[in-house]
């Protein structure tokens, strides 16, 4: 998946499971940047009575790079707080909750948002922290028409527009993310050139995994202004400025002391980072096994080291071996040793000027997986799901959008498909422009909205379906 | 041979150094959850003080090597002595 479950430890801790980031010049405000940090993977909607909620014992934190060191510059904190209402019971809820204070609504979370500025060598050393708000509720898990009618309602009432200029929601959502875990999961299996495998099966469509599921979303609107370095409102794409390197993270107390059945167990010590995502599948796909665990626990200015996973992929060894008729060029490419330059601009360093007309997001020679944005391309009229691949300069790896096809992007990338941007006399494999798992957005459960938090409405407990 | 420590020593040794980082980081805390306080506030430098716990973590005692946690501080010391009488208190 993007990042879901992606490492060993990171996969017994859901809470501080970052699956998700994305990073888009919001399309209804143009002059913002919207940020979505997903946790918690695979949330069953019905999952009760102890529905999902965040961790009121982990750290929960936006990065934001903009001079290229790989360090952040703007950082969002959020923090959560669990009450219960009435501990005499064992329901989430004793009646419809329709609205945000309603006496039904039992077990609830509030959170603060804080904002840290400056450039300090490490993510825990502010040089200027501000409390943007306190007392911030998130709205109920979405249970069954009983509990949650008029879901759409209590979620709205959930975003707050801060005084200070930001937009903020921090809840439930439907998973926007589509992939066909199951097939790939199966050997990289693709359902629809299954045939082609070297175990073959007659092809049939992708099955979406994710289908149904729910999240857990906290979501940022923020003037570009206040991203830039210098405040700069990044109105040319050719100007650095306009690159901002983008990164999610959760960290844990190093330190909790469980003090008894009667009382809250006790976090104590720094905060020590156990999950990070940047750009999606990278620690999934590009990492391996054995280096997983401490690739969330760093920070992406030590990213150097990962390098040679990102110039020799295990996957672009794999394909040949999978698909053996199919990616002649590849096993050749391959067999050659030739570091991929093309992913390594792609994922690690920004594509510079010159290589797509009229685009960059080259944030420098610092290796380092984060989610590059270039604030001042707008927003597409015509989005295509393939992002820059579909010549579409508004999306993946252009940052992000909520509906961009990463896995297609990224399963083509890795077969060979964007080698030619730095040797032209390369030539792709057919199919290396084919290759997909065969999903689009149309496989989601629940559609995306077209304004903040751009994430569908959660799927319903009493009533949702999964892909089969 | 070495005295056994005393409660009161130990947590003045502790405090004191705690007490040499104590203008590091700030995380900032919760307020009051029931109404949302949407007006920014610069946070303050938390102080350590003994109400909060304070939790002493010997990784390997053949290295001698102590680490004190406060809050969301942390300092290590090289002291061998120290851990010799916390595995003495051991029993």
């Amino acid at each position: 998946m993007s990042s879901h479950r992606e490492a060993p430890e990171i996969s017994k801790d859901p809470v501080a499971d970052n699956t998700d980031v994305y990073a888009f010049v919001s399309p209804d405000k143009p002059d913002t940047v919207t940020i979505i940090a997903n946790y918690i993977p695979l949330e069953e909607p019905a999952g009760g009575p102890n529905f999902f909620q965040f961790g009121d014992d982990v750290l929960y934190s936006i990065y934001i790079d903009n001079d290229g060191d790989a360090l952040p510059d703007v950082t969002y904190q959020f923090r959560f707080e669990t009450q219960v209402q009435n501990p005499e019971t064992f329901l989430y809820n004793t009646g419809p909750i329709t609205s945000l204070n309603s006496t039904n609504w039992n077990v609830r979370q509030t959170y603060s948002l804080t904002r840290i500025v400056g450039s300090g060598s490490s993510p825990f050393h502010p040089q200027h922290t501000t409390v943007l708000a306190t007392g911030l509720t998130t709205p109920p898990c979405r249970i069954g028409p009983r509990s949650t009618p008029n879901y759409e309602a209590l979620a709205a009432a959930a975003v707050y527009h801060l005084p200070t200029g930001q937009t903020v929601f921090a809840g439930q959502r439907a998973e926007g993310f589509y992939v066909d875990l199951g097939s790939i999961f199966d050997l990289g299996d693709l359902r629809p050139f299954q045939e082609l495998h070297v175990i073959p099966t007659d092809p049939v469509a992708g099955v979406n995994g994710t289908k149904g599921f729910n999240v857990h979303s906290m979501a940022l609107q923020v003037p570009k202004t206040e991203l830039a370095h210098g405040g700069y409102a990044a109105t040319d794409a050719t100007d650095r400025r306009s690159v901002v390197g983008i990164w999610a993270a959760a960290s844990r107390r190093k330190v909790t002391v469980r003090l008894s059945a009667k009382l809250p167990s006790v976090g104590t010590g720094p905060w020590m980072q156990v999950s990070r995502l940047g750009n999606p599948l990278f620690n999934e796909v590009i990492v391996p096994l054995g280096d997983k665990d401490e690739w969330n626990a760093v920070g992406p200015n030590e990213d150097q080291q990962f390098l040679k996973y990102v110039q020799h992929p295990e996957l672009a060894s794999l394909l040949p071996v999978l698909y053996p008729t199919p990616f002649p060029n590849l096993k050749t490419l391959n067999a050659a040793h030739t570091a991929r330059a093309d992913l390594v601009a792609i994922l690690m360093t920004g594509i510079p000027a010159g290589i797509i007309p009229g685009f960059q997001n080259y944030t420098g020679s610092t290796y380092a997986d984060v989610l590059r944005l270039n604030m001042a391309i707008h927003p597409s009229e015509s989005p295509n799901i393939l992002g820059l691949l579909g010549g579409d300069l508004a999306g993946y790896p252009n940052g992000r959008r909520v509906f961009d096809d990463v896995v297609t992007i990224e399963l083509r990338a890795i077969a060979g498909l964007t080698y030619p941007l730095i040797d032209s006399s390369y030539t792709p494999d057919a199919a290396a422009g084919a290759v997909t798992d065969g999903l689009t957005p149309a496989s989601n459960s629940m559609p995306y909205l077209s304004t903040f938090p751009y994430l569908g409405t959660p799927n319903e407990g009493f009533d949702h379906q999964h892909d089969s | 041979m070495r005295s056994a420590i005393s409660r009161r020593a130990f947590l003045t040794r502790a405090s004191a150094g705690a007490m040499t980082i104590g203008a590091l980081s700030t995380i900032s805390g919760i307020a009051s959850p029931v109404f949302a306080q949407t007006n920014p506030t610069t946070a303050e430098t938390p102080e350590i003080t003994l109400a909060e716990p304070l939790v002493v973590y010997v990784h390997n005692p053949a290295a001698g090597d102590v680490a004190f946690m406060v809050g969301t501080q942390e300092v290590t010391r090289h002291d061998p002595e120290l851990v010799a009488q916390l595995l003495k208190l051991m029993g």
